[in-house]
């Protein structure tokens, strides 16, 4: 919104701009959204359940745990994709009310790796919910990992590619709408990397799949 | 005869070398209100915990109405209803959102699920219209709203932990009065209590642990005057005045502000108390123990 008011404040700041370059800034920040958003929605729903006795209750229900894991997954993932699809509606609308209804065709590939990045977020906060028996170590333990981490590897040089790094796979979410992809050498040493759009959707899915099915494996075996 | 409920060689190591519960095993039949005992530490909350499904047992199993409540927890559960520890419910939800929640995961339809919220609320005598947020609720309030989760579906066998503890004596009489009530309807009824006069005017039977192992079982009113009949003293006695109580016969043995007497016929009993008040002591009355107390109180000394 701050981005949207100042192009409307100053439009000349608009000229010799494409319309990538335009919602590239409104879009460079939804990692981060979806970042504190996992961490704040989910990173305390399980310990939470644990810690405060409600597990008690819950947990001698009729119910498979791995369903009630599913259920809490689910709770939080759907919000999450109405947050990704508001925050996508406004960048577009911004964008195409300054370009005459012309918006970039890349931010439907942008919108679609942001679900990729949501459930592989999800999936990192639900296992440290799962491991851990307090909210706010594990919303702290989310946070550090998701948004601090995001910050760091940023910013910092590093002598090879951090592709393992989750928050620096969600780079792509951005780079994907200039079609950014950085084709490495040996020179390279700093924060200029870009991560391939192939090793960062293989990886946000496995780190969704194997957090979020270690996540339900520690929930169901877990004693209170 | 079918069973409620059945221990059968339960046992659970937290470590290695000392088990929590050691192959406890123990029945609680239909319509029966059963009381598990024991002192803090005896493995009574471990017991009821394996029971609820919420730890696994090392070995041993636990059947509910039959059904392994570790191979098919969700046909075990569906007939089990139990407030363990100090349970909370959301605490930004009234007591009727909370409990149509629980009912819709029994698996009950939106509409059922509203009538059923009712029932259980008016059967712990609280009113359904009742619209206070769980955490801004008293101590009292949130006990009964909690056992009214456990009668959602009307369970064939309830299981509580201490259900009374942090109760005032009001409190305590009209949870009493609702849980004979559910038993005299035909609810069985496992519940820990520290509380003896309470499993006495309410159980029917017991099971005393003792580190994790049962150690005794049976009818709670057998019990009864088993306990014998203790003199209560006013403050600790001195020396000098320990040697005058024991010379007195029919004093038995003298614990801090008590001394048990060994005879219980009433002329013998007149005849003590005439003694100690002629001597000077500073006695104030004389009662009668009950065994479950006096059981409590072996075992206490004895560890």
């Amino acid at each position: 919104m701050v981005v949207a008011l100042f192009f409307l404040a100053y439009p000349t700041a608009m000229e010799g701009m494409s319309p990538e370059n335009f919602i590239y800034p409104f879009i460079a920040s939804m990692a981060l959204v979806i970042s504190i958003y996992s961490a704040i929605s989910f990173s305390d729903n399980i310990s939470d359940e644990f810690e405060k006795g409600t597990g008690l209750i819950m947990l001698v229900q009729p119910v498979p745990r791995t369903t009630l894991f599913a259920g809490k997954f689910v709770a939080a993932f759907i919000p999450g994709l109405i947050l990704i699809a508001i925050y996508y509606l406004i960048s577009i609308m911004i964008c195409s009310s300054h370009w005459h209804g012309q918006f970039p065709t890349t931010v439907w590939m942008s919108m679609m790796l942001s679900i990729v990045y949501l459930f592989a977020a999800l999936g990192v906060c639900g296992l440290i919910s799962s491991i851990s028996s307090n909210s706010s170590l594990s919303l702290v333990v989310s946070l550090l990992l998701l948004v601090v981490s995001s910050f760091y590897f940023a910013n910092v040089n590093l002598i090879t590619e951090p592709w393992y790094v989750l928050t620096y796979d969600s780079k792509i979410l951005s780079d994907s709408i200039l079609n950014v992809q950085t084709v490495f050498d040996s020179s390279m040493s700093t924060y200029a990397y870009h991560p391939l759009l192939s090793t960062s959707v293989m990886m946000m899915g496995i780190y969704g799949t194997i957090s979020t099915a270690f996540a339900m494996v520690f929930f169901r075996y877990k004693e209170i | 005869m079918t069973f409620s409920l059945e221990l059968d060689s339960l046992t659970k190591y937290f470590s290695k070398d000392k088990p929590a519960v050691r192959d406890l095993s123990f029945k609680v039949s239909k319509g029966e209100f059963k009381a598990l005992l024991g002192v803090n530490g005896s493995g009574k909350s471990t017991t009821l915990k394996m029971c609820c499904n919420l730890l696994e047992p090392t070995s041993g199993k636990v059947l509910i109405n039959g059904v392994d409540v570790r191979d098919d927890p969700s046909e075990a559960l569906v007939h089990l209803g139990c407030v363990i520890e100090t349970p909370s419910l959301y605490k930004d939800r009234t007591a009727e959102e909370s409990l149509r929640y629980l009912c819709r995961l029994k698996g009950m339809t939106r509409e059922s699920s509203t009538s059923e919220s009712f029932r259980v609320l008016e059967r712990v005598g609280m009113s359904p219209s009742f619209n206070i947020k769980f955490g801004k609720m008293s101590k009292g309030m949130k006990q009964r709203v909690v056992l009214a989760q456990a009668l959602i579906g009307d369970p064939s066998i309830l299981i509580l932990d201490e259900p009374t503890s942090g109760l005032d004596p009001v409190g305590v009489n009209e949870l009493e009065s609702v849980l004979t009530g559910l038993n005299a309807e035909g609810m069985s009824i496992l519940m820990s209590s520290h509380r003896l006069h309470e499993v006495e005017r309410t159980c029917e039977n017991y099971v005393f642990i003792r580190n994790g192992r049962k150690v005794s079982e049976g009818n709670v009113h057998e019990k009864e005057g088993q306990g014998g009949i203790v003199v209560l003293f006013s403050r600790p006695l001195s020396d000098e005045e320990v040697v005058r109580v024991k010379q007195i016969p029919g004093i038995g043995e003298i614990n801090g502000v008590s001394a048990t007497v060994a005879s219980v016929d009433n002329e013998s009993r007149e005849a003590i108390m005439r003694a100690l008040v002629l001597e000077n002591l500073p006695v104030c009355g004389m009662e009668s123990r009950g065994g479950l107390e006096a059981m409590f109180t072996e075992v206490g000394d004895s560890e």
